[in-house]
């Protein structure tokens, strides 16, 4: 109670009301902003509420030191959120530690000690605001906006230590003068200081509420857009050119591009503009001096992966972000040759999946006018959106294509059941087994089998190029021709050129398939073959044991017209095999990426060779099965096995 | 697969590199097609550095050497490794094909 009383009738009591008054509006304003910037400034005004109670029970002149000190060193740290040069925030808690020693020495000891800790304490103090002004000098005015006001109040950082220090030295700390006029001057300068920073924040807190409100919009247009682009199939650069324009006219930027590859490539093109970006590349004096030649250049100019600024940037997923281009040594390069003004430039990574596809810059070419930390954000954010965007559309496509892609499969697979032979047919005297396994639904190969009337086997096998509804068309072709053919007297040579003169009529260039044709006469045990460019036969000769191949000269069908095919023939014994592939057989992969090889085939066939001709193509079919070891069916695998019995 | 190209004079200069294969044999395709498109006339294609090749590559191959006849470009293949030329030997397009000893003297036939 006398304590209370001795606080009131004291001019304390001035300083008590002090205290609560700062608690307030201490409160309110950490209530508005849990930033961390403004946190900074929200302790120093809890240093300067708790340093009037402390008065009470402290001599003034430590009292002041330390708590000045700590003001300083919460100022700096406040500057390093906008800009954090670590050598000088380190030096400045140093300076800080050292002051506040100081001045808890100058309150414990006395006489010169004390004065010279007092002078130490002051030099200190001088330094403390010399390393402030310093931190300020590093907050450039782009950084962001408060980095405005700072550069703006600079000269306040080192001239109120210098003023406090005068202010000490002038008047005597115990006088009147000073308690009634300096300090409160003093306390009104941090005031004064933390009210323009508040008065700041709030404004800035109102824009970025027009900033959020303005982003949604632009956010829900942007989904629109692609929703329709999806709806509607508008083509992708529609959307980028969306993407670019909303971007650059939202920011600062003078201009905006969209670099992207196709799928594959190592090429970075523009795929859309706006403005007139400056290229970040060595554009010749010759080009510069046209009229938009820069610009025509700059669209016309692919980029390669991993080369240039551009492209450096996209193989390694990184960011650019330069406030000031000239900061870095190769944009100051370009700018000391005049081949590019750029001020400042931001460019991010697209990445659709795992996959870095392209790259969305933006770049100011008016000098002084410099991109900020909001336009950063922004392109980041586009940058996002970019690769969303890209990746469902991309999706989408594929989906598109693949449920094409598998109506087609079906009709081509309806197509080649009906093609395919329906059995097997029996001989007197020899065996013959096939088997045929597509990689995707549908098949490239083809292979025929039937017994003539005369006994005599005929067989044909072959590998279309390409898949699908052509590819079925082909063996359509083909085996239309041979049973027309077949009907009057024929050799396999003629059936082959006619099969492809048929295929290189009608169809594409590009549409060709390798044929081969044989005839098995069981009584005579004479076989025919004609090849157009597949595998020669392969024979096994069972009483020597060893292979042989039987091949005649022509190119693949479908190619040339005027291909002339040849046939040849040889005799069969008891025992021996034929056997006819396609290429999904030897070379069929296993997950090393290594294939199956006619070295693997021909063994299977050692391995077998003794047994039925069933078993034999089971044998082989295994080997394969073995050896790929679960690797996906890249290409159609077809066999047949023929095998004189007797 | 990798490709490269290089300009010698009025003849382009493709290098093919890796396998040339189902899935990449239309990446071939296409680039000859774009170097068409930009006004080139005379291409030769290095297969220097191909280690495999499937019946994919013989259609693309074909598809440039047909192309080349339709739209009256010239093109040269040349260096054909030993699994390359096999495959080539294998369909008998030795003989088809525009084949050349090396750029330089394919270089020569085209200028």
């Amino acid at each position: 109670m006398g304590a209370l009383f001795v606080l009131l009738s004291s001019p304390e009591w001035a300083r008590l009301l002090l205290v609560i008054i700062l608690g307030i509006y201490l409160g309110w304003t950490h209530r508005i902003y849990r930033v961390r910037s403004v946190q900074c400034l929200a302790a120093a005004l809890l240093v300067l509420a708790i340093r009037q109670p402390a008065y009470l029970f402290f001599p003034p002149l430590p009292l002041l030191l330390a708590t000045e000190s700590l003001l300083l060193l919460l100022y700096t740290r406040w500057l390093s959120c906008f800009n954090r040069e670590p050598s000088i925030f380190y030096a400045a808690h140093a300076a800080a530690a050292a002051s506040i020693s100081a001045a808890l020495g100058v309150w414990l000891t006395e006489g010169g000690m004390q004065l010279g800790l007092t002078i130490a304490g002051i030099f200190l103090f001088l330094g403390q605001g010399a390393l402030l002004f310093a931190a300020s000098l590093y907050v450039t005015k782009y950084n962001s906006e408060e980095g405005e006001v700072i550069a703006l109040h600079r000269v306040r950082f080192v001239s109120y230590p210098i003023l406090f220090v005068l202010a000490l030295i002038i008047f005597p700390e115990e006088g009147i003068f000073f308690r009634a006029v300096v300090l409160p001057l003093f306390l009104s300068y941090h005031a004064s200081f933390t009210r323009l920073y508040h008065r700041f924040g709030r404004s800035r807190q109102e824009r970025e509420r027009r900033f959020t409100r303005r982003y949604l919009d632009s956010t829900f247009d942007f989904m629109r857009t692609i929703g329709t682009a999806m709806k509607e199939r508008i083509e992708v650069d529609n959307v980028l050119d969306y993407v670019v324009s909303s971007l650059v006219d939202s920011t600062a930027a003078d201009a905006g591009v969209i670099y992207l590859r196709n799928d594959g490539e190592r090429k970075l093109s523009v795929r859309s503009e706006r403005g007139y970006f400056p290229p970040p590349y060595h554009v010749s004096p010759s080009v510069r001096s046209k009229v938009g030649g820069v610009d025509q250049y700059l669209r016309a100019t692919p980029i390669t992966l991993g080369e240039g600024i551009f492209g450096e940037a996209v193989a390694e997923n990184l960011e650019i972000r330069l406030e000031d281009a000239s900061e870095d040594s190769r944009f100051r390069e370009l700018m000391e040759d005049r081949a590019s003004t750029i001020t400042s430039i931001y460019a991010v990574p697209i990445q659709v999946g795992e996959e870095a596809r392209g790259l969305l810059s933006i770049a100011t070419t008016t000098p002084k006018k410099y991109l900020g930390r909001q336009d950063w954000d922004r392109c980041k954010v586009f940058a996002t959106y970019c690769s969303l965007m890209l990746e469902s559309l991309f999706n989408y496509l594929q989906l598109l294509e693949k449920q094409e892609m598998e109506r087609e499969v079906d009709i081509a697979a309806a197509i080649q059941r009906g093609l395919l032979p329906r059995s097997i047919p029996e001989l007197p005297g020899a065996r013959v087994a096939c088997f045929t396994s597509a990689a995707k639904g549908v098949s490239g190969d083809y292979y025929d089998l039937e017994k003539e009337p005369s006994g005599r086997l005929f067989g044909l096998v072959c590998d279309v190029s390409g898949k699908g509804i052509p590819a079925s068309l082909i063996m359509v072709v083909v085996r239309t021709i041979v049973h027309m053919e077949r009907r009057r007297e024929y050799s396999l040579s003629r059936l082959l050129s006619l099969i492809n003169r048929g295929i290189a009529e009608d169809l594409a260039v590009d549409r060709f398939a390798t044929a081969c044709i044989f005839a098995y006469d069981p009584g005579t045990r004479s076989f025919l073959f004609a090849n157009g460019g597949h595998h020669p036969a392969l024979l096994f000769r069972a009483a020597e044991g060893r292979f042989q191949e039987l091949d005649t000269p022509g190119i693949p069908v479908g190619i040339d017209e005027s291909t002339i095919y040849e046939e040849t023939s040889t005799r069969l014994e008891p025992g021996d095999l034929v056997i006819l592939y396609t290429d999904g057989i030897i070379e069929a992969q296993n997950r090393d990426g290594e294939r199956f090889r006619e070295e693997r085939l021909r063994e299977a066939i050692l391995v077998n060779g003794g047994a039925e001709a069933e078993r034999i193509v089971e044998g082989i079919t295994e080997a394969v099965r073995l050896f790929v070891d679960g690797a996906p069916q890249y290409d159609d695998q077809t066999l047949i096995v023929l095998k004189v019995t007797e | 697969m990798d490709i490269t190209e290089e300009a010698r004079g009025a003849v382009t200069v493709l290098r093919l590199s890796g396998e040339l294969d189902l899935f990449n044999a239309k990446n071939l395709r296409q680039k000859v097609q774009e170097l068409l498109e930009s006004g080139w006339r005379k291409i030769i294609i290095d297969f220097g550095g191909v280690s495999y090749m499937d019946s994919s590559g013989v259609g693309a191959l074909l598809h440039v050497y047909a192309s080349a006849r339709a739209e009256n470009f010239e093109t040269r293949f040349v260096n054909f490794q030993k699994p390359v030329a096999r495959v080539i030997e294998l369909t008998k397009l030795t003989d088809y094909f525009p084949l050349s000893d090396s750029v330089e003297s394919a270089a020569e036939e085209l200028e």
